[in-house]
């Protein structure tokens, strides 16, 4: 019946009544409202079950009645109690570990950030930790939302930041902003990015210090962000002597634009052994197995004696740790190699050398800037075992780049 | 007299189609099958072994003869019995 669960939270108990006349028992009990069932005779004996409240009533009335009462079984959760206090340990256990289950997940044990090129994990691992996300904070000490908030107030290099707490790891998203790029606004000198030989010089604003031909190293003012006026040519007045009684123009400073374009060299080197020996894997291959007791090694499958006169040894293992020692098995897979050797002629070798050398060129140059000229020179002798062979490029270039001048009070 | 209120109390569930046994008092015997039983509107148990049962009714008791009967609830008028049940009679 539905109270059946209720019967088994209260507890039953089972009885044997003894004694002539049972039924006045039975219509005692259910007259005063001692809910019994299951009745069955057995034998002279009556069996039935009530309810651990209505025990005492029952046994009232069994007395005055002149009736013998037994209680033959107990049943339901109060009677459990005994079972719970023999292994009180386990139980006390158990509750042990769900506490402590609950207590350790409940805090953030792993900070993880991702999402960040330019600004440092560190600082935002610090930020965070500033408002109270780090490791061992405990998730009711931070709201989830403050916290982004305030990270994204304190680090204004992130456009966006989110928190995610999975379990014990925190886990930061962020996108950074895209900041637009810093303009030099301030006065400025043209320099030389590389070293290089002037073509063409276009200042656009400013003075221009070189002139077509010039050598250049890496550094050099191209264009001069400091401007010292000068008399033009073109007014050639007839009152010179009155001009020179004029107080010289004083310099002043502009941010210097322009293009300068210079022819520069790049270098790239390549070699190639005429002679060449390789050790390459045959493709053949030999695995044993062993299983490994703290005491011995045994061998379980596998050719357990060959092996091959070049190899190369992999092993793989599945070990499980253990007061004793350590068990489990590995297994060692010997791969074959054999030797390959290959020779070049003078006409392959210079061909690959010159491929190398190419590259590694490329690599330097970054984007392709127009070749005007390149020339290959072979740097070994005949003789040697090897080839080398070096690349020279000439091309033209912009080298031209801003950098602001420092204009302290003291140095002008 | 009480034979008059009877009466009345007959003649009107029967002029307002009320159930008899809620107005007179009347048991309820239902059978499901030959195993359980149940009655309402007891007056307690007279007699009870393996095969015999005696219900006191308001009027009469019932006696149920079977094998191995069982008293599965009891409660103050209402009772399931199960056991396989043979006889159902009336008495006075």
């Amino acid at each position: 019946m539905a109270n059946k669960l209720f019967d088994q939270v209260g507890g039953t108990i089972k009885v044997a009544l003894k004694g002539k006349n049972q039924e006045k028992i039975i219509n005692m009990a259910s007259s005063r409202g001692i809910y019994i069932w299951d009745i069955k005779k057995s034998g002279d004996d009556l069996n039935f079950k009530v309810r651990t409240s209505g025990l005492k009533a029952l046994q009232s009335i069994s007395e005055e009645n002149g009736y013998d009462l037994d209680v033959t079984e107990k049943q339901g959760l109060p009677f459990y109690r005994n079972l719970f206090r023999r292994r009180l340990g386990f139980f006390t256990g158990a509750l042990i570990f769900v506490l402590a289950l609950y207590i350790m997940s409940s805090f953030v044990w792993f900070v993880e950030v991702n999402g960040n090129k330019k600004v440092e994990t560190s600082k935002i691992i610090l930020t965070a930790a500033k408002h109270g996300v780090y490791q061992g904070a405990a998730k009711w000490n931070f709201s989830r939302i403050e916290v982004e908030e305030a990270m994204l107030r304190d680090l204004g290099e992130l456009s966006y930041v989110k928190l995610d707490i999975r379990g014990v790891k925190a886990r930061i998203q962020v996108v950074e902003k895209i900041l637009p790029k810093t303009d030099i606004s301030g006065p400025c000198h043209i320099v030389a990015t590389r070293d290089g030989v002037i073509e063409e010089v276009l200042a656009l604003e400013g003075q221009a210090s070189v002139k077509t031909g010039d050598v250049v190293k890496k550094g050099d003012i191209l264009i001069s962000g400091v401007v010292f006026p000068e008399k033009s040519p073109y007014i050639v007045s007839s009152e010179e002597e009155e001009k020179e009684e004029e107080p010289e123009q004083e310099a002043y400073t502009v941010r210097a634009r322009g293009q300068v374009k210079a022819r520069v060299w790049y270098e790239g080197y390549g070699e190639c052994r005429l002679h060449e020996e390789k050790l390459v894997l045959s493709g053949r291959k030999l695995s044993k197995i062993y299983i490994e007791t703290p005491w011995k090694t045994f061998f379980v499958k596998g050719q357990r004696e060959k092996t091959y006169p070049l190899y190369e040894q992999e092993v793989k293992k599945r070990i499980v740790k253990s007061p004793p020692g350590e068990f489990g098995f590995f297994q060692v897979e010997l791969k074959e190699k054999t030797k390959k050797t290959r020779d070049f002629t003078a006409k392959e070798a210079v061909k690959i050398a010159r491929e190398q050398a190419m590259k590694t060129l490329v690599r330097k140059m970054g984007k392709n800037p127009k070749i005007s000229e390149s020339r290959v020179d072979i740097l070994s002798r005949p003789s040697d075992p090897i080839l080398r062979a070096r690349i020279s490029v000439e091309t033209i270039e912009d080298i031209a780049t801003a950098q602001p001048i420092n204009i302290s009070p003291n140095s002008n | 007299m009480e034979k008059r209120k009877d009466a009345i109390r007959q003649a009107m569930a029967e002029f307002l189609d009320i159930p008899r046994d809620l107005v007179l008092d009347l048991p309820k015997v239902t059978v499901v099958g030959r195993n359980e039983l149940y009655i309402e509107n007891h007056r307690g148990v007279i007699e009870y072994n393996l095969n015999r049962l005696r219900v006191n009714l308001s009027r009469g008791y019932l006696e149920i003869e079977g094998n191995e009967l069982e008293i599965k609830a009891l409660m103050a008028d209402e009772m399931k019995i199960t056991g396989e049940v043979l006889v159902i009679k009336y008495m006075d």
